[in-house]
């Protein structure tokens, strides 16, 4: 977790940092008031000085209770890592390919994925989900999900 | 009290359109509240979007269903497999899952039912009675109070999450700055857009709530990839027996009214108040020893706390809109969207409003003990569907709901984004809780704060020496110092 941690205290002062940099931008408040980057400003130092301490007693501290291992080869992360990538693609495609099309396809590639086996039952459930999703949004929510824009909507 | 409204607001609430509603909310919660891995949290801000194209009524109904049902609902899967459905149910398991082993599961199911229904309708009930005091006082409230009083929701939320306060405080400020995302409130100018004018109003609630709460969920959920243990048990009656009743009747009670208290403390949440009614149970039991055993005491505390805190967190949402945990922060964000506006000022320019939730909660509670009793077979087989199944339908779930907040692709993207970060927080331990309360709470901190400065002729010391402030303000900080040293000697 020492390691972790230090990252994560780094990630902190690199975004303390970056904000200060963008409040140099800001215009600044009227004569008598305080301007748009005075909460930023607060806030830009707390983090800063929070990321600060977590990396002082990181590197401090003799031991940590050890932080679960991230490894790209591990099956577990590769499946977390393809579903992401998964889910990317999918969003991509549904404005021209639409939603029902893209779900029907990624729902069972995502059951697969996650070790299912029963192809059947894989096709039925997505089906369902697909059209079940699609019609309470679109008839009973009146939201309208992407229909494709290579079928012309 | 005005009856005659509330009785108005009642049968507004009793139509078959805001009952059906209530109905399918309570459905639904129970059901992914039962399913393990899947928090009330993930539950609520998975439904929410549910809610958007309703009218009032209805979308009030089924939010509170939601609400009341998730909680009831992990208490399911704590009693038959012995995992707690939501974190809230922990303490349930402890006498539920025993008496499932001896063959008693429906006893413990239907206790459970009726344990959740007795807490979760005293809690609406003081919360009826409660919170209109609260918010004449709030009434007083001037823009420096108010800063005061979400800094104190901040410090008090951030000293109770996780196991480190540090953490805590980081990923705090963290959604602070997140939150200041959008125009400024009180100069209009863009801050952090990017030129990006999805982001003028700053990053979605719904979406990134979705993110954090579900899309990080599932994505740990694919990466642990475990089967759910098959029920063994066989359901036998639905319905407690008169002797539990009378045998529990006193726990019930005092867990309901202790439940609602915790559930009233911000940052307390509905697993503390279920582990503290357990404990005065057993406290006053003449056979402490036989608890953990399989007694229907135990159930009955553990759910009564948990649910009344359900109650006991809308007070301060609905009377100073400062919200209880991250569940209350949801609604609060679900009452924004349908264009109600949390606080004081609620009570007093739209009574009728918070009359229809004081209703709204209270028939949602009967709805769950009516939806509890006929559907607790239907639930506990539900509770072993694979994840293989359930995990590729929380990602559609997820992404439709985030894009339908504004038919907008940019939202999906977004809750996406804070699906990646609530993925790598959670995984090394830092609390996701405080970025969306922070979402929240700060932009009310900051712009009460302005406000009170303009007031005070930008005269900091006038702002924080205001006698209401100062005490939110030195609350606030005691109780950062005290949860600090409490974790310090806690590592000694």
């Amino acid at each position: 977790m020492k390691r972790i941690n230090i990252i994560f205290g780094i990630i902190g002062l690199v975004i303390s940092a970056c904000v200060f940099y963008m409040l140099n931008s800001f215009p600044e408040g009227q004569p008598g008031e305080v301007g748009a980057d005075f909460f930023p400003y607060i806030l830009a130092y707390g983090l800063g000085i929070s990321s600060l301490v977590l990396v002082l007693q990181s590197v401090n501290r003799k031991a940590l209770e050890p932080a679960e291992p991230f490894n790209i080869f591990e099956a577990g992360i590769q499946r977390a890592g393809i579903s992401l990538v998964a889910t990317i693609i999918y969003c991509l495609a549904m404005d021209s390919l639409g939603f029902l099309f893209c779900t029907m396809v990624y729902l069972p590639l995502m059951m697969f994925l996650l070790k299912e086996r029963k192809y059947f039952k894989m096709i039925l459930v997505s089906g369902a989900i697909t059209i079940t999703v699609f019609l309470v949004f679109s008839s009973f929510l009146n939201i309208t999900l992407p229909l494709g824009t290579i079928y012309g909507y | 009290m005005d009856i005659e409204l509330f009785i108005e607001a009642l049968f507004g609430i009793l139509q078959w359109k805001p009952l059906l509603m209530i109905f399918a909310g309570v459905a639904g919660g129970i059901l992914i509240g039962s399913l393990p891995g899947l928090t009330a949290t993930m539950g609520v801000a998975l439904l929410v979007p549910f809610t958007f194209g309703l009218p009032f009524n209805e979308s009030i109904g089924m939010l509170l269903g939601i609400f009341s049902g998730s909680v009831y609902g992990g208490s399911i899967s704590a009693i038959l497999i012995n995992t707690p459905g939501t974190p809230a149910a922990a303490a349930t398991l402890l006498d539920g899952y025993p008496l499932s082993q001896k063959g008693e599961a429906g006893r413990a199911l239907s206790m459970s039912v009726f344990a959740s229904f007795v807490g979760g309708f005293t809690g609406a009930l003081i919360m009826t009675f409660l919170s209109p005091q609260i918010s004449q006082l709030a009434l007083e409230f001037s823009a420096a109070e108010y800063f005061g009083l979400a800094t104190f929701g901040l410090s008090i939320i951030i000293s109770v999450s996780g196991k480190s306060i540090l953490k805590g405080i980081m990923v705090g400020f963290l959604g602070l700055l997140i939150s200041t995302i959008g125009m400024d409130p009180v100069s209009g100018y863009p801050r952090f857009t990017f030129g990006s004018m999805n982001l003028f109003e700053g990053p979605a609630f719904i979406p990134t709530l979705i993110g954090l709460f579900a899309f990080a969920e599932v994505f740990k959920g694919v990466e642990q990839l475990t089967t759910t243990k098959q029920v063994v048990s066989k359901i036998s009656s639905v319905f407690p027996s008169l002797s539990d009743i009378k045998r529990t009747w006193k726990d019930m009670a005092k867990s309901s009214v202790m439940g609602t208290f915790i559930g009233s403390i911000p940052g307390a949440g509905s697993d503390i108040a279920a582990f503290v009614g357990y404990s005065e149970a057993k406290r006053r039991s003449k056979n402490p020893e036989k608890f953990g055993t399989g007694q229907i005491e135990g159930v009955a505390a553990a759910e009564s706390a948990n649910n009344a805190c359900s109650g006991g967190a809308m007070i301060p949402m609905l009377s100073l809109g400062v919200p209880g945990d991250a569940v209350t922060a949801i609604l609060l964000g679900a009452f924004v969207i349908q264009g109600i506006q949390p606080g004081p000022m609620l009570y007093k320019e739209d009574l009728d409003v918070v009359y229809s939730v004081f209703s709204a909660m209270l028939v949602a509670n009967v709805a769950m003990l009516i939806v509890g009793f006929l559907g607790v077979r239907f639930f506990a087989r539900a509770i072993t569907v694979r994840k293989s199944i359930l995990l590729p339908a929380i990602f559609i779930m997820s992404i439709v709901g985030a894009y339908s907040m504004r038919n907008n692709m940019f939202d999906v993207w977004l809750a996406l984004g804070f699906g990646v970060l609530g993925y790598f927080l959670q995984r090394y331990r830092f609390p996701v809780s405080p970025i969306l309360l922070a979402l929240i709470l700060g932009p009310m901190a900051e712009a009460n704060l302005r406000r009170a400065l303009i007031i005070a002729d930008n005269s900091m010391i006038d702002v924080l020496s205001r006698p209401i402030t100062a005490i939110f303000l030195i609350l606030g900080l005691v109780t950062l110092i005290m949860s600090i040293l409490r974790q310090r000697k806690a590592h000694d």
